[in-house]
């Protein structure tokens, strides 16, 4: 999966396909593109499957989202959600690193990094909260480099690797890992990464952190 | 052929407005394999033409079809509900519908899905957007490459156990 940032014309042109405004000879024109150009292929189908979503579950993403639903939304613990969000409405463009670790839905954020852990050596205690289904560790990415990165996780004690992604892309310099909340045992997780398409070594990182599932 | 499946797909969805779109793929790629076959195309960007080409003839075919189907039916086939353009295929069912909005939960922050709601479901042109969230061209655009990138990814975890 190519998953890159695409021009402004780019994303007004797939936008503007999408919405079938562009005349034929311009659709075949970017349509074409789609077979050569693997980022802009994977944009499309990335926004094709979004506006499908969208349409799933509304609800979810309207901002003026029914009383009830902010009701139960708020009884499931949406408070910290709210805080966080707050936090968020200050800052343009967005950015989740400020944000302590903020729960959407069931998915929790955590962002594990250095200056947040004090720069001690004792690892980031990362235990998610019993209503999260998904976790999503977002971790700096090395400076100036926007990748596309190898990362995996290496348990500390018994030197196994527990999970290994490719094609790690950096947005606004974090690196963001998902995964479900069973897909790593308890234990103490050290970083590593690597250039991907290289055959480079994984180098670890600074990082590391205790999950507490 | 394996490296037309996928953009054609997309484009197929795209021209389809949602209708399933297996039958038409496999019949456009059919009638490529046999063409390339037949010494028909020399290069690649041949194939592509080619394959858009057929396509669309497939496409025309289907639609003058059913034209002709609801024509023949004298009007009873317009009492039957239109199918339900679901997008992506994979995307029913009850159990799926779950992990839709899940996935869609783990979108960004409030904001940015407000913004996000506001660009794909309502269709606010780009420049309305901008203005209303105050974001330049840049940032909106870097606020859809999060979305998809944060899409992919959540996608791609909840797939591994529930797709």
């Amino acid at each position: 999966m190519s998953i890159e940032l695409l021009s402004d014309q780019d994303n007004l042109l797939l936008r503007a396909w999408r919405r079938g405004e562009l005349d034929e000879a311009k659709a075949l024109e970017f349509e074409t593109r789609l077979f050569f150009e693997p980022a802009l292929l994977e944009a499309a189908k990335l926004d094709q499957a979004l506006e499908a979503c969208f349409r799933e579950a509304p609800a979810l993403l309207a901002g003026n989202a029914s009383g009830k639903t902010w009701r139960r939304h708020w009884e499931r613990g949406w408070p910290l959600l709210l805080a966080a969000s707050v936090g968020a409405l200050a800052v343009l463009p967005f950015r989740h690193a400020d944000v302590q670790s903020p729960v959407l839905g069931n998915v929790e954020w955590v962002a594990v990094d250095v200056r947040r852990n004090g720069g001690t050596e004792t690892p980031f205690l990362v235990a998610p909260r019993d209503s999260a289904d998904l976790v999503v560790i977002e971790i700096p990415a090395p400076r100036g480099a926007t990748g596309p990165f190898r990362l995996r996780l290496t348990g500390l004690d018994d030197r196994q690797v527990a999970l290994e992604l490719d094609k790690l892309q950096a947005a606004d310099g974090v690196l963001s890992l998902a995964f479900t909340r069973d897909a790593l045992a308890a234990g103490v997780y050290r970083v590593e990464l690597a250039v991907a398409g290289e055959r480079s070594a994984f180098a670890p990182t600074d990082l590391s952190f205790r999950y507490q599932p | 052929m394996r490296a037309l499946t996928a953009p054609l797909e997309v484009v197929l969805r795209n021209r389809l407005r949602g209708a399933p779109v297996d039958d038409l793929r496999q019949e456009t790629l059919l009638v490529v394999l046999q063409a390339a076959r037949a010494g028909q195309i020399q290069e690649p960007r041949a194939l592509v033409d080619f394959a858009l080409t057929t396509a669309r003839q497939l496409m025309l075919n289907e639609d003058r079809k059913r034209q002709r189907q609801r024509t023949d039916s004298r009007g009873e086939m317009d009492d039957l509900p239109d199918a339900q353009p679901d997008g992506f295929d994979f995307v029913v069912g009850e159990q799926r519908r779950h992990c839709v909005e899940k996935v869609i939960a783990g979108i960004g922050n409030e904001r940015e899905r407000q913004l996000l709601h506001a660009y794909y479901l309502e269709e606010q042109p780009s420049d309305q957007l901008q203005a209303r969230f105050g974001l330049d061209s840049g940032q909106l655009g870097r606020v859809l490459y999060r979305a998809r990138q944060h899409f992919a990814a959540l996608w791609n975890a909840l797939a591994f156990e529930t797709i």
